[in-house]
């Protein structure tokens, strides 16, 4: 398959839709579960900005300023802050971190139709079926990662929805979509000249910090429950 | 608004509770009769408490969203702080963030801070005309965007 550059920001486009789709899913629970608060657009007006302000404020810090561009990691702290701002300093719904996370897989596969159409996060030289070609960027035959890593994170997330009221589903979306990531990340052109990236060291770091976390909690509720 | 013998969550406008049958409106109104003179006082001297902490809050946003911008503008005329622009390339997206966040909380704790509500508007109409310019700039340098 040939990919030719299409004279529209179709790349962008993509994104603004993930994150609205994202937005839409958080309202739809938050309706659902009748808690309704009238500052609910404040939250998602500040969920945006820190999202798409967050994401290329990481490619500029890890190319020192050089580079601009939008990163997931950068999104996803941007989002998971504004949800931590609105629950836990305003006193927000206390299912709205929950909502924001279980939401993260949705927008991050929406947004890689983006990076497919668009040419970028290619995957590593494949000549095989499906490989995909992007004339103006690199004349090789790519495995099309992008695609792979839509199917994955949208089951990721059917699955996490379904199982929403799992009072550890925010850690375990937290763990399926990093080790998912980490994994795919193999698939992807850096790792012609790297043998672990960034990405990488990253995923890893939220995992451990993830089950850290989880076991300092469940020690600490089953240290309360041994007390009474 | 709740009943306050079960919990129940009641439309405002109700004088009995659905759930367990007590009498809700005639309560608060008598709740509001006994207290309105001893709490006035109280009321007046909280406002403008809770004022003056959105005033702090929403000036350490004008610092955090253009303050930071104009020292370093300042400090880089000189030779000891040239690498001044590459680090602020590097994070000075946060503190625009940081303003924003401020100004957000000042306007949802004390929502009768005018300061705060202007701020606020004035920060999301900034907001919109950045994002359309740069829309309008990536569209017209496509060289802008390396990748995600």
């Amino acid at each position: 398959m040939i990919i030719s550059k299409i004279d529209f920001p179709i790349y962008g486009i993509l994104i603004l839709i993930s994150i609205i789709i994202g937005i839409l899913y958080i309202y739809k629970m938050i309706k659902k579960d009748d808690l309704y608060n009238k500052n609910l657009l404040l939250f998602f007006l500040l969920y945006i900005v820190s999202s798409l302000i967050l994401g290329i404020q990481f490619t500029l810090l890890v190319s020192k300023g050089e580079t601009i561009g939008l990163s997931s990691y950068g999104g996803l702290i941007g989002a998971i802050l504004s949800a931590f701002i609105f629950e836990k300093i305003l006193s927000f719904d206390n299912k709205l971190i929950k909502y924001v996370i279980i939401s993260l897989p949705l927008v991050y596969s929406i947004g890689k139709i983006g990076c497919f159409i668009a040419g970028c996060c290619y995957g590593i030289p494949y000549d095989g079926l499906l490989s995909v070609k992007y004339p103006d960027r690199l004349n090789v035959s790519l495995f099309p990662i992008q695609i792979f890593e839509t199917i994955t994170f949208f089951i990721i997330f059917i699955i996490c929805n379904k199982n929403k009221n799992n009072k550890n589903i925010i850690y375990i979306t937290i763990l399926l979509s990093t080790i998912a990531k980490f994994l795919l990340d193999f698939l992807r052109y850096d790792h012609v000249t790297k043998i672990i990236t960034l990405n990488q060291i990253i995923s890893i770091i939220i995992i451990v910090c993830t089950i850290i976390i989880y076991l300092f909690r469940k020690r600490i509720r089953f240290s309360n429950k041994g007390g009474i | 608004m709740y009943c306050k013998n079960c919990g129940n969550k009641i439309e405002d406008k109700t004088i009995f509770c659905g759930n367990c049958g007590t009498k809700v409106k005639e309560e608060q109104e008598n709740t509001v009769y006994i207290t309105n003179n001893g709490v006035n006082n109280t009321n007046n001297v909280n406002s403008n408490g809770d004022i003056k902490n959105a005033n702090i809050l929403c000036i350490i946003s004008l610092i955090c969203t253009y303050g930071i911008g104009i020292i370093s503008s300042f400090l880089s005329q000189f030779d000891s702080f040239k690498n001044i622009n590459t680090i602020l390339a590097s994070i000075g997206g946060l503190f625009p963030i940081a303003g924003f966040v401020l100004v957000i909380v000042a306007s949802v704790k004390y929502p009768n801070s005018k300061f705060a509500k202007v701020l606020l508007i004035v920060y999301i109409v900034l907001f919109v005309i950045s994002l359309l310019l740069f829309i309008v700039t990536i569209m017209s340098c496509e060289y802008l965007l390396r990748g995600c």
